[in-house]
């Protein structure tokens, strides 16, 4: 009976699995074409054109726009809201409830869907993705901050406490000291998503990098889609390391 | 003068009361040392007299002022008066030692000083002060966190010592030192005793330390008071009835 137990999980685990696979169309056999891919790589994505690689450079400049300015607005204004949202701080139970829910109602919303309710109020350019991408992280440093706090040492707030020191002196110096440093290493992580979401978001028209991508996928000019997704990656590299500097610089 | 009338404490989820009904008056310039068993109540009693942990019934005067039953503004100016050092430490992380001191006096500087950590010379020069009494004068601008254990308990005190407290509460704290540094601690604690007459109230798990340095010691049992009276007194029988074995509970 016992080992029938242990069991259990590895088994519907597999079950999972395979039903998806079939929900999918997922065969092996599919693979058996896969020079296509190669030649399609080969032939026709080089030599990278770089005649308009300026206007690449621009694009990949607005990109990194996009994704610091909405989320470094997102961070500075669910910073305050997740001390409401943590249950060892909120000031009351209802507006405990209330933060939380904000947060999970503004992740819940596809940021595509997002950008696109804001087309016909913005216009077309950066600015309906850097709303969607602002109310999508609002909700997502929300959730993540106000977890952070309630799981940090109580012992630095006891503190602070015990010398008579108001509701935000605990939270500026026995909360805030202690959860920085995970704010900084999440916020790089979502900085890195926050690009790679811009992209996406270049389909309705949010400029920058991803829509240059999709228009020259759609007119079949491969050898700049190749030194735009040349220069992504260098993009998202260099964010990755400026966070892994930071890190170290901070804790 | 320290008065605690039947103060009672029931945490939630829990059937049996952490302390009932004690009764405890301490005068001042005693020292006293809280010993018990773990789960005795010494931490929840402790707690209780600053309200750290909020007592469900019973009353508590400190130089006949009360400090149960009063509102927020009034708790934080008493909780200014009283200092408070702990098993661990419990500095604020990532600041400097100098800034771990100054908070001592939080109940009183202006807030938009603490809000910018633009504090005034004339806080930064008692801070100094109170760092020289601790001999860490010249760690000021060191982390708190790359001190050793006994020198973030010395911070601890210099913080108390910026407090200028007539009250030092203690929950075990050289509990987390080895016993030549919690020997240190408690020797910089009885220097304080008698400099600034500070009135001390401890809970220590060191029967031998609580003998030396005690003017009186309360046994705690399973919420109750089981022993009070000078170390003198404190006997096999009476340690028995402190810390009874563990087929008794």
């Amino acid at each position: 009976m016992k080992s029938m137990r242990k069991l259990i999980i590895p088994i519907t685990a597999f079950s999972l699995l395979v039903w998806s696979a079939y929900g999918i169309g997922f065969d092996f056999v599919l693979f058996r074409d896969l020079g296509n891919t190669y030649r399609f790589i080969v032939t026709q994505w080089f030599p990278l054109d770089l005649q308009d690689a300026g206007i690449a450079i621009h694009a990949m400049i607005i990109t990194l726009q996009i994704a610091l300015f909405s989320t470094m607005v997102a961070l500075f204004i669910a910073l305050p809201g997740s001390f409401l949202a943590a249950a060892n701080f909120t000031p009351s139970r209802w507006i405990y409830n209330s933060t939380r829910l904000i947060f999970n109602l503004f992740r819940s919303i596809p940021e595509l869907v997002l950008a696109l309710i804001f087309i016909p109020t913005l216009g077309l350019g950066p600015m309906p993705a850097v709303i969607a991408l602002i109310v999508h992280n609002i909700g997502v440093f929300g959730k993540m901050i106000s977890e952070l706090i309630e799981a940090m040492d109580k012992g630095p707030q006891e503190a602070v406490q015990s010398v008579g020191g108001t509701k935000l002196l605990v939270a500026l110096y026995g909360i805030l000291p202690q959860v920085i440093p995970h704010i900084l290493s999440q916020y790089f992580y979502r900085l890195e998503v926050a690009i790679r979401t811009s992209l996406i978001l270049g389909i309705v028209g949010a400029g920058g990098l991803g829509q240059l991508l999709y228009n020259d996928f759609k007119q079949f000019m491969y050898q700049k889609v190749a030194f735009e997704v040349l220069l992504i990656m260098i993009l998202v590299t260099a964010v990755d390391y400026l966070g892994a500097y930071f890190r170290k610089r901070v804790i | 003068m320290l008065e605690i009338t039947g103060l009672t404490k029931t945490y939630a989820n829990h059937h049996e009361a952490a302390i009932h009904d004690i009764d405890l008056t301490v005068h001042t310039g005693e020292w006293v040392v809280i010993l018990g068993s773990s789960g005795a109540g010494k931490s929840t009693l402790i707690r209780c007299i600053n309200r750290l942990v909020e007592p469900d019934i019973g009353t508590i005067l400190w130089k006949g002022q009360p400090i149960t039953g009063v509102g927020k503004l009034e708790l934080r100016r008493i909780r200014g008066q009283i200092g408070m050092i702990f098993q661990h430490f419990h500095l604020l992380p990532r600041l400097n030692v100098l800034t771990n001191v100054i908070a001592g006096k939080f109940a009183e500087i202006p807030i938009w000083q603490s809000l910018f950590t633009t504090f005034s010379a004339k806080h930064k020069q008692l801070a100094l002060e109170a760092l020289q009494r601790v001999g860490l004068e010249h760690h000021t601008t060191d982390r708190v966190e790359d001190l050793s254990g006994g020198q973030q308990q010395r911070v601890a005190i210099a913080r108390v010592l910026m407090q200028k407290p007539g009250l030092l509460l203690g929950d075990e704290p050289t509990s987390n030192l080895d016993p030549i540094t919690a020997e240190r601690i408690l020797k910089l604690i009885a220097s304080l005793h008698i400099e600034q007459k500070m009135t001390i109230l401890l809970n220590l798990h060191d029967i031998t330390m609580a003998r030396k340095y005690a003017t009186r010691i309360i046994g705690l049992a399973r919420g109750k008071i089981v022993f009070d009276g000078p170390p003198t007194q404190l006997s096999a029988e009476v340690l028995q009835v402190i810390y009874p074995a563990e087929d008794d509970q």
